[in-house]
């Protein structure tokens, strides 16, 4: 996301921890913006990482049982 | 979401014979609960029968009572000037469902026919001495709510209505969820000719329930001081990761000493 | 399979579409509208949010073939050419955002919201808003913009 920053104005003109006036992203605001989810071409590439929420719990071999390939 | 055929039954005689002829058919009312059950898999259905062109929408003032039809969406409880005006407490009690986004969607009869132990609606059909229309009978809320998400509903039956006599004064004051809004505790208080009733929704683990201990006490005085000595039996309340069961017992003291002043 | 036709900002479409499908996916998957986001499984966080014949909906929790003959207006369709809708120039001016996750459902539910009333007080903002999470602002920043646009669409 592309930030429009005022700060060095405002720091010149409020000081230190003076609030920082930011202009959004139109893209966003319009249903413009594109999300990961959102890219879907034919011949794409998809990776997953996979976390175990337990360490040894066996997540990465039962990754590979349902085809998942190790690198 | 499973596979399933969806039917936008024409009227009533057609959804009632659309139940009849499917496996695992489901009456689709306003779906808030539905949808999100179906869609996360926790439950399917062969036949889902839409019943938003069965003109069962619709609130009508009956003298001594008011009719809500059963397809009648929250909102347009909560904004009805004739709730608001013969039984405010009700109108308040839909304003307070879910967020205006379920409110907008979600329906009377739907709310009644899931019987969800903690949804606010049953309180108020209990507390009011509601009758509960359907196609083929009419069933007194006392005899209607037979535990949680069981009602005295047949399988092939289908709700068309709800008739709330108009009380005294009467007041709804929930202990909400923060997360889901649904009442954590909730508590209808309804002053009527023929005394006090107190229904409590959200904690019981057969679902709504009427308080006997706490009527008795509002009968003979009816006031928020005459609550507090009343025991409230957490024997029969639900204990979850949102209150145990002792803190429920509280909570009805309390919903029920609120909707009493505010009644 | 059911044929649904239905009016999407101003612009009609005639789909078949399996009978479960939900319909936000139909507006993101079928029609291509990906402004209207998905944010959970669970219909809580409602940046899904549409408009279906003026009110405001989760697209999530209805049909594609229950919204069948309606007229839907999303995220895409509020502005009017390059002039923000006031709702979005609001959010766009008071710093209403910040990743933009919840924003397009923010801004239809705070429409629907304005429209009702438009000499809301915060503690409305909030509460008609309890439908939308926003997990970056603290919604200190959201409420400030529907203040301001309600102000703007008053005059």
């Amino acid at each position: 996301m592309r930030w429009i920053s005022k700060m060095s104005e405002s720091a010149i003109k409020y000081g230190i921890g003076a609030l920082d006036r930011r202009i959004e992203n139109r893209k966003v605001l319009i249903g413009e913006c594109r999300h990961t989810d959102e890219v879907n071409r034919k011949v794409q590439l998809l990776a997953y990482s996979l976390h175990p929420n337990v360490a040894h719990n066996g997540t990465a071999k039962a990754a590979l049982k349902i085809g998942v390939k190790e690198i | 979401m499973y596979a399933t055929t969806y039917i936008k039954a024409k009227d009533l005689a057609d959804a009632v014979s659309q139940l009849k002829s499917a496996d695992e058919g489901k009456l689709l009312a306003g779906g808030q609960t539905l949808i999100p059950t179906l869609k996360q898999r926790l439950t399917s259905s062969d036949r889902l029968i839409d019943l938003t062109d069965t003109g069962l929408s619709g609130i009508s003032d009956e003298g001594s009572s008011i009719r809500i039809g059963a397809m009648t969406r929250h909102v347009e409880v909560e904004t009805s000037e004739l709730v608001k005006s013969t039984i405010p407490a009700l109108a308040a009690l839909a304003g307070g469902i879910g967020d205006r986004q379920v409110r907008n969607c979600g329906t009377i009869g739907g709310s009644v026919a899931n019987n969800d132990p903690s949804a606010c609606y049953p309180s108020a059909l209990l507390a009011l001495g509601a009758t509960v229309h359907t196609d083929k009978r009419d069933i007194a809320a006392g005899d209607y709510f037979t535990g949680m998400f069981e009602t005295a509903l047949d399988d092939d039956e289908v709700i068309t209505a709800v008739s709330f006599p108009k009380p005294e004064a009467a007041s709804y004051v929930k202990f909400p969820n923060p997360a889901s809004r649904y009442a954590m505790v909730g508590v209808f208080v309804a002053k009527t000719s023929s005394g006090v009733a107190v229904a409590v929704t959200g904690a019981g683990q057969d679902g709504v329930f009427r308080h006997g201990g706490l009527e008795a006490a509002l009968n003979s005085s009816f006031s928020a001081e005459s609550v507090d000595g009343v025991a409230v039996d957490d024997s029969v309340l639900m204990s979850d990761m949102h209150a145990s069961a002792d803190y429920r017992a509280h909570l009805i003291t309390q919903m029920t000493k609120r909707a009493v002043a505010t009644c | 399979m059911t044929a649904v036709k239905i009016t999407v900002n101003g612009q009609a479409f005639e789909h078949n579409v399996p009978d479960n499908t939900l319909l936000v996916s139909f507006i993101r998957e079928t029609l291509g509208l990906t402004g209207t986001h998905v944010g959970c499984d669970t219909s809580q966080c409602g940046a899904c949010v549409v408009h279906i014949d003026g009110r405001s909906v989760k697209a999530c929790t209805m049909l594609a073939a229950q919204a069948d003959g309606s007229e839907i207006t999303t995220i895409e369709g509020i502005a009017n050419g390059d002039e923000l809708h006031p709702m979005q120039k609001a959010f766009h001016e008071n710093h209403g955002l910040q990743c933009g996750y919840c924003t397009p459902g923010m801004v239809m539910s705070a429409i629907e919201l304005v429209g009702e009333n438009k000499k809301l007080t915060e503690k409305q903002i909030r509460e008609g808003l309890e439908g939308n999470i926003c997990r970056c602002t603290g919604y200190h920043n959201i409420v400030k913009s529907v203040q301001a646009a309600a102000h703007e669409m008053d005059i």
